[in-house]
């Protein structure tokens, strides 16, 4: 190959401008299609995201609104817990006169409020945190008490027009002791009621000596939900 | 850092969130699957008869409800339980490292003890609960300051064990702070403990089980040394 005319490098720079502009064509085509399958990739992933978020947004509602009946729209307002609490026929004490009951076990925050059916309360929902075990000279809150039966405490309550001596009677069993409480009670059917964890013994007298056989078989007995855990540490000041 | 790096190029950046969200919305309607499980618990759980009062005792030759066995066990425990309660209320009213981590190791301590007793009484098909009066299993006498069978020594609470922090005193330690808190705790301490290691003296005389006599002697030891400690930090809070 001699010398190259003008012309001819004319018409190479032609053939090779094309070469180079289909190359071009070619490079546009290939960065459009692969953002073409970008695109398609980036819409099948929302696709597949908005379908989830729309099944678990129903899910999610869905549970809500099942939990929300759980913890009871019932008669009282939403606001208002009923104690689940039932008489149990499968249990039977050997201390005669002792009622025996199943009962739930949830926490309800405040503002939320608890009513118990029973007089005092043997059990059911009840504040997260316990009331402190010990000898009280005023009622103290039952969602608080029926915490600590939880963690096997006898809460022994009574009529507050009860006789002085009796009164020490039921401090002698409370004193120097743990998992015991004592406090006055309004509207008792009874001048003496012991409590347990689903269990109750109402009582005519202090000194009926089934209160101590109530005592050494149910304080941190095997009623118990919550063997174990504290009776200090909760609310309340107790005066000994 | 390279190796991360390469595993991150794995899965491309935006199928990652992808991944991320979806794990994330298919947890919902899992977890409610969940929670709806567990409100359907308590029924299934009520269907079999629940017996009451302590299971037959487990080990043969159990040691008898009156038995000095079964009355240190009891009343460590209720002694014990004060040691915790104010271990866990110093912890709360001082930053000082020292007497929180002794603190701590009282509360957990006497703590796993509590459980170790009541497990006792358990296998021993004993209840936890009891009527009898406290300290009645001790020889009379043995006791300093207190002369058994539930009799207090003169100007002491009664119905306390020896060494028991009366309500008021404790009362008095919960309104203190930093270095008060820490000699008044210290100071409590020191009497419940100098009590407790006579009552461990006691099991270690006259435990019929060689468990008991094995657990009252490291009470007598640990409580000795812990002694020994905390009147050396009375001392060094010029309170000695």
């Amino acid at each position: 190959m001699g010398q190259q005319s003008p012309n001819t490098s004319k018409k190479q720079s032609k053939a090779q401008k094309s070469a180079r502009m289909a190359a071009t064509r070619e490079r546009v085509a290939a960065q459009r299609e692969q953002e073409r399958k970008a695109a398609k990739r980036r819409s099948a992933i929302i696709f597949a995201a908005s379908g989830l978020a729309v099944l678990a947004l129903v899910a999610g509602l869905t549970a809500v609104v099942m939990s929300s009946d759980d913890e009871g729209d019932k008669p009282g307002g939403a606001n208002n817990v009923i104690a689940d609490v039932k008489p149990d026929p499968s249990v039977k004490s050997d201390i005669v006169g002792v009622s025996a009951y199943t009962a739930s076990q949830g926490h309800i925050s405040k503002p939320k409020e608890v009513t118990y059916k029973q007089s005092p309360p043997v059990g059911g929902e009840h504040d997260p945190v316990w009331q402190n075990c010990g000898i009280y000279d005023s009622p103290v809150p039952n969602r608080n008490g029926v915490h600590s039966l939880e963690h096997g405490t006898v809460w022994i309550t009574y009529q507050s027009n009860l006789p002085a001596d009796q009164l020490e009677v039921l401090k002698s069993k409370v004193k120097g002791k743990t998992y015991m409480m004592l406090s006055p009670y309004d509207g008792l059917d009874k001048p003496v009621v012991a409590s347990a964890w689903g269990l109750q013994l109402k009582l005519d007298n202090a000194s009926d000596p089934r209160l101590d056989q109530f005592i050494k078989e149910y304080k941190e007995g095997k009623q118990t939900p919550e063997p174990g855990s504290p009776c200090t540490g909760g609310v309340g000041k107790p005066t000994s | 850092m390279h190796g991360r790096r390469r595993e991150a190029h794995l899965v491309r950046p935006r199928a990652r969130v992808a991944l991320i969200v979806a794990t994330g919305l298919l947890a919902v309607p899992a977890l409610a699957a969940c929670s709806s499980d567990d409100s359907a618990e308590p029924a299934a759980a009520t269907a079999p008869t629940r017996a009451l009062g302590p299971a037959p005792a487990a080990v043969p030759n159990p040691p008898a409800d009156d038995s000095v066995d079964a009355g240190f066990a009891r009343d460590m425990r209720t002694h014990h339980a004060q040691a915790v309660q104010m271990a866990m209320m110093v912890r709360d009213l001082t930053q000082d490292d020292a007497t929180r981590k002794l603190a701590y190791d009282i509360a957990l301590t006497q703590q796993e003890q509590i459980g170790r007793m009541a497990s006792w009484l358990q296998l021993w098909g004993l209840t936890l609960g009891s009527t009898r009066p406290v300290m009645q299993w001790m020889t009379p006498g043995s006791m300093p300051g207190h002369s058994g069978h539930g009799t207090p020594s003169a100007g002491a609470d009664t119905q306390l064990m020896p060494g028991m922090a009366t309500q008021a005193q404790l009362d008095k330690l919960a309104t203190l702070h930093g270095k008060d808190a820490e000699v008044m705790f210290l100071q409590l301490m020191i009497t419940h403990h100098e009590a407790g290691v006579a009552m461990a003296r006691e099991g270690v005389a006259r435990a019929q089980v060689q468990q008991v006599r094995d657990l009252a002697n490291t009470m007598v030891v640990g409580q000795s040394s812990e002694i020994d400690l905390m009147r050396s930090m009375l001392t060094e809070r010029g309170a000695g």
